[in-house]
């Protein structure tokens, strides 16, 4: 999982918990599949991989280098001010686009959430932007999902999933008056 | 593969030049956080990746087929959505396991439930993050809203390559 950084934080250690995991994980599945294929088939596996790993590495590469350059460019003042400041169908696009806009891991997209939610924004705009975040993120797109499920299929999940922050927003909006759920602040812990 | 390249380093190129535009000093940041992001990969991608290429190789394809091929319909749809919620941690272990599900004989409509339901359920993501952070009845809510997305996906991308004819390989 990746943490927010900034410039004075020290390098993510390359050898953590997690790296160790796969590691393990790995290691276990090359164990069933050399129990049940032998040699032949960890070979196998050793070959479909190195095809992905090198079809995808440029790709991932140039990606590494658009989420340093789009943390940097984007500044996180004017999202939250966008979003804390607008409701209607007007905050909801706004919500959606800056969804889609946004790099990162959850901690800062909750945190932000969180905060905005403190001071009282829209119901409607939080959920929107945090389901426009996971279901249609631009920069996870670019760099992960065309890389290994393709273009034409990767395009179509996206324009599939561009409505669905609207549509959870205007549903958050009448679900949370319908529960009697009238200020966001008494929504957010 | 060689469109996303383009359309990759495109991007790296404008954003380049913005930053270049801008300051030394925003270059310098932005190389420092990229440099970051790819010391947290570098190990981790390729074990995800070799991991995801040894499923292919143990996960029968017979039952990949009968639980999630693109002849179980509606229902490997349901199944796929529920499975993707428990796909585990980010983009660079859930996209590798779904290729090997693909690989094993998945179908796309599947395929597109799992990925959905990994995004929008996403059980490691709102027990570890949103639970703690947003509370109890933030994330009824917006489950609430949201729920039904995943399957819906899925049959979103079952009448396209219906009636749009779309085919997809992987």
């Amino acid at each position: 999982m990746t943490k927010p950084t900034d410039a004075k934080s020290a390098d993510a250690p390359l050898l953590d918990r997690s790296v160790i995991a796969f590691a393990l994980a790995a290691l276990l599945a090359g164990v069933i599949c050399m129990w049940l294929h032998g040699l032949d088939g960890v070979l196998r596996a050793f070959v479909t991989a190195g095809d992905i790993l090198w079809s995808i590495a440029l790709q991932i590469v140039g990606g590494v280098l658009i989420a340093g350059l789009v943390q940097v460019l984007v500044p996180k003042d004017a999202v939250s001010r966008w979003l804390g400041e607008e409701a209607g169908m007007r905050g909801l696009l706004i919500a959606e686009a800056a969804g889609a806009l946004t790099p990162g891991g959850p901690f800062g997209s909750f945190a932000l959430v969180y905060a905005l939610g403190k001071v009282g924004a829209d119901i409607g705009v939080l959920v929107c932007y945090l389901t426009s975040w996971t279901t249609v993120s631009l920069l996870r797109l670019v760099i992960w999902e065309i890389p290994f499920l393709g273009l034409d299929f990767s395009l179509l999940r996206f324009v599939i999933s561009l409505p669905m922050g609207i549509i959870a927003g205007l549903l958050a909006r009448r679900l949370a008056r319908q529960w009697g759920w009238h200020t966001t602040e008494s929504i957010v812990r | 593969m060689i469109i996303s390249n383009i359309i990759v380093w495109s991007l790296v190129a404008i954003l380049l030049f913005i930053a270049v535009r801008r300051s030394r000093a925003t270059v310098q940041q932005a190389g420092r956080l990229a440099r970051n992001q790819a010391r947290v990969l570098v190990l981790r991608m390729p074990l995800a990746i070799l991991l995801g290429a040894f499923l292919v190789e143990i996960i029968p394809q017979e039952l990949m087929q009968q639980a999630l091929g693109p002849e179980t319909g509606l229902q490997g749809i349901l199944i796929a959505s529920v499975a993707g919620s428990f796909l585990p941690g980010g983009p660079f272990i859930s996209f590798p396991i779904a290729v090997a599900f693909a690989k094993a004989g998945a179908g796309a409509p599947q395929l597109m439930a799992l990925i959905t339901g990994w995004t929008i359920w996403a059980m490691h993501r709102t027990l570890n993050f949103e639970l703690p952070m947003m509370g109890p009845r933030f994330v009824l809510l917006r489950m609430s809203t949201s729920f039904l997305f995943p399957p819906l996906a899925g049959v979103a991308c079952m009448l396209a390559m219906e009636w749009g004819g779309l085919s997809f390989s992987f």
